[in-house]
């Protein structure tokens, strides 16, 4: 099996995808976000490729970016609203139908950051348990893929605003596809979770142009 | 020319043409039906592997498909279920004019039913769970209204269904492992663990299952009942594929007990949830958890000897009146809320307080809702009857608990049925008899009826039929 020589890659990964997972977790930025996406499937691309080609990881590395792209262009061609006609401050300005706000007071943002160190632990613990029951993968692999999905499952239990969700599973699934690289290599497996990607970014898309469409579309 | 190519990428691009088609809405609920029907009559025909003479043309059915190295699967064995899918998305898209379910109905309807089938064809056949994936990503653009923010349901939906996909690829791959070594329990134990809490996602069992009163209250009710249908129907399928495929899983003891317990809780929960419903909407999705209960109970009754499923041509009977009883029930609803005046959307809460004498002013949807309520509650007479009689005798058999169970859910179910009759027939302002649906309404909702009390007193005529369909499952089959 011809894997990608990225080996000395993967401990970086690990850190970059838990710091973009935490990053997306904390942040409140629309702009932040959508850059914390794109940089996250750098790391996957890395995980993946430790055990797939080069071909398949791209495929990864590609269809994430796309989803980044979408949900970004989406974000920022929608019409700002002024949600306080009393002021023209920019920042009462939102995104037509985007909502990345949870809170204003520090408490807020320290909770979060919190809770995201709490399922970091807990993922470095779980870590070696998961190599005991997939065993062609690295621990290091592993902590890379449990720490997605621990901190994509809080990003989906602390939020039910649309593009937060979306961006949680597709967090949840970047994880799980970096674990499930150790064990099933399949072009058609591949193409079909690279679609599940693309369709999830798709219909965050939708979730933000669904309040601005006519009652008739 | 390949079976995979006319049940699955022909009407995937035909979602394109109908997706373009779509604001004129006439047509392209007549082409979805057209089209539905013609994939059902071919199906029927079961055309497999034969060679085809259309003039100086000789075209061969080859029964697969390759694609990335993988294939698409559809034998002549799963050509009753084909003419199941197509001719029940023909039935779905029949009533979607009156329903008013929007212009992404029938082409993401046609979208769901062309992944369902490729889900059914796909081999190895656990990559289905991705292809169930996406096929609840299309459901969530019905799920929406445009202009409104999406729904909190249809989100725990996406979540849920999404959630799922790794367990059920993951049981795949210990699924492998236990084939490699049998004697290992503990794979064996990870496995069934796995695929249990998969399912337990896929299907909505509780407590997975509170998108649906979520959903139900807020969006087209029609369009909710069409997804409560197809998507337990296909999933239901995939999971007896499981048990059809590995000998190990379908003897263990372990298996009939989860099946059971899971089936108890949603007849309990379905049931008396919806006794004590007060929205007519949410009872609908409370009486789905008793459809999916039913069903587990109906294959969790296990048989003389270990990896028997004698009920298992029950499940394949009791489609035809669920999809009935779910679209009479749905689309009275839509009748009685008003939103196919035109004129106001959600015009009449479907809560009971704000619908006391509707019966004087609908008779017909109100009196076809009631049937509806009672048919999938399993009144005699009606066409859920000739299929939960035989789980109750069959559960009988085995367990008391788990008869009271499945009775305690259909009396719950019939208690929100007096009640909403109650309601119906209570006093009001307007004591004039008058019918206010259309005629359309009319027409369809009474066919509807008929067709309930048809099944009902006559189950000789179609029930056995689709209970051979079973037969597809080999090694189930009694």
């Amino acid at each position: 099996m011809s894997t990608i020589p990225l080996d000395t890659l993967v401990i970086p990964a690990v850190i970059l995808v838990t710091i973009t997972a935490a990053g997306m977790l904390i942040t409140q930025s629309a702009t932040w976000i959508v850059t914390l996406l794109a940089m996250q499937y750098v790391g996957v691309f890395i995980l993946v490729g430790e055990q797939w080609p080069l071909s398949m990881a791209l495929s990864k590395l590609v269809a994430g970016w796309i989803a980044a792209l979408v949900i970004g262009w989406i974000i920022f061609t929608s019409p700002q609203v002024n949600i306080d006609p009393d002021t023209e401050q920019s920042q009462v300005k939102v995104r037509s139908g985007v909502s990345l706000i949870y809170g204003n007071t520090i408490s807020a943002v320290l909770f979060r950051l919190l809770a995201a160190i709490l399922v970091g632990f807990t993922m470095v613990s779980a870590s070696p348990n998961i190599i005991r029951w997939i065993t062609d993968i690295s621990i290091v692999t592993a902590l890379g893929g449990m720490m997605l999905i621990g901190l994509g499952l809080l990003q989906l239990g602390l939020s039910n605003q649309p593009l937060r969700v979306v961006i949680g599973l597709l967090t949840v699934l970047s994880g799980f596809e970096i674990l499930y690289s150790a064990v099933e290599i399949s072009a058609l497996v591949a193409g079909l979770l690279t679609a599940v990607t693309m369709s999830l970014a798709v219909i965050g898309a939708y979730f933000v142009l669904l309040p601005g469409l006519e009652e008739t579309q | 020319m390949s079976t995979p190519l006319i049940w699955i990428i022909l009407p995937g691009l035909l979602v394109i043409l109908l997706f373009v088609l779509r604001r004129r809405e006439q047509l392209v609920i007549a082409i979805g039906i057209g089209f539905s029907l013609l994939l059902a009559g071919i199906a029927w025909l079961d055309p497999f592997g034969e060679a085809i003479k259309l003039g100086p043309l000789t075209i061969t059915l080859s029964d697969s498909l390759s694609v990335l190295g993988r294939r698409f699967v559809l034998e002549s064995n799963k050509a009753p279920i084909l003419v199941l899918i197509y001719a029940g998305l023909a039935f779905w898209f029949g009533g979607a004019y009156i329903a008013r379910t929007g212009r992404l109905f029938v082409p993401v309807g046609l979208l769901i039913a062309s992944l369902m089938t490729a889900a059914l064809a796909v081999e190895p056949f656990l990559y289905a769970s991705l292809l169930i994936e996406m096929a609840a990503i299309a459901a969530i653009t019905i799920f929406s209204i445009p202009g409104k923010p999406i729904n909190r349901g249809a989100l725990r939906f996406l979540i849920i269904q999404t959630l799922s996909m790794p367990f059920i690829l993951l049981t795949g791959w210990l699924l492998t492992g236990v084939e490699a070594s049998p004697g290992d329990s503990a794979i064996a134990l990870q496995a069934t663990l796995s695929m249990a809490l998969g399912f337990a996602l896929l299907l909505w069992i509780f407590p997975f299952h509170t998108w649906m009163p979520m959903t139900v209250q807020v969006v087209n009710q029609y369009v909710v009942a069409f997804v409560f249908y197809m998507l337990p129907l296909i999933i239901t399928l995939f999971g007896l594929g499981f048990l059809d495929r590995f000998a190990w899983l379908r003897t263990q003891e372990g298996v009939y007990t989860a099946l059971q317990m899971s089936g108890l809780l949603m007849v309990l929960a379905g049931g008396i949830g919806a006794a004590y419903q007060s929205h007519l909407g949410r009872m609908l999705a409370f009486a789905m958890m008793l459809e999916i209960g039913i069903t587990l109970l109906t294959i969790g009754t296990p048989g003389s000897e270990p990896g028997t499923y004698p009920l298992i041509g029950v499940f394949f009977a009791s489609l035809l009146p669920r999809g009935l009883g779910l679209g009479i029930w749905a689309l009275a609803l839509i009748v009685i809320s008003g939103i196919d005046t035109r004129a106001e959307k959600y015009s009449i809460s479907l809560d009971l307080s704000n619908l006391r004498g509707s019966g004087l002013r609908l008779p017909i949807a109100c009196s076809a809702l009631i049937l509806a309520q009672m048919s999938i509650a399993g009144f005699p007479l009606l066409a859920g009857f000739p299929v939960r009689l035989p789980v109750w005798q069959g559960l009988a058999n085995y367990s008391i608990v788990l008869t009271l169970g499945a009775l305690l859910g259909s009396a719950g179910l019939l208690i929100a049925t007096l009640r909403t009759l109650i309601v119906f027939v209570g006093d009001s302002e307007d004591r004039q008899w008058v019918s206010k649906e259309n005629w359309s309404q009319r027409i369809l909702l009474m066919i509807g009826v008929v067709g309930l009390f048809l099944i009902g007193i006559f189950p000789q005529i179609i029930l056995p039929q689709l209970a051979r369909m079973a037969s597809v499952f080999v090694n189930l089959s009694p």
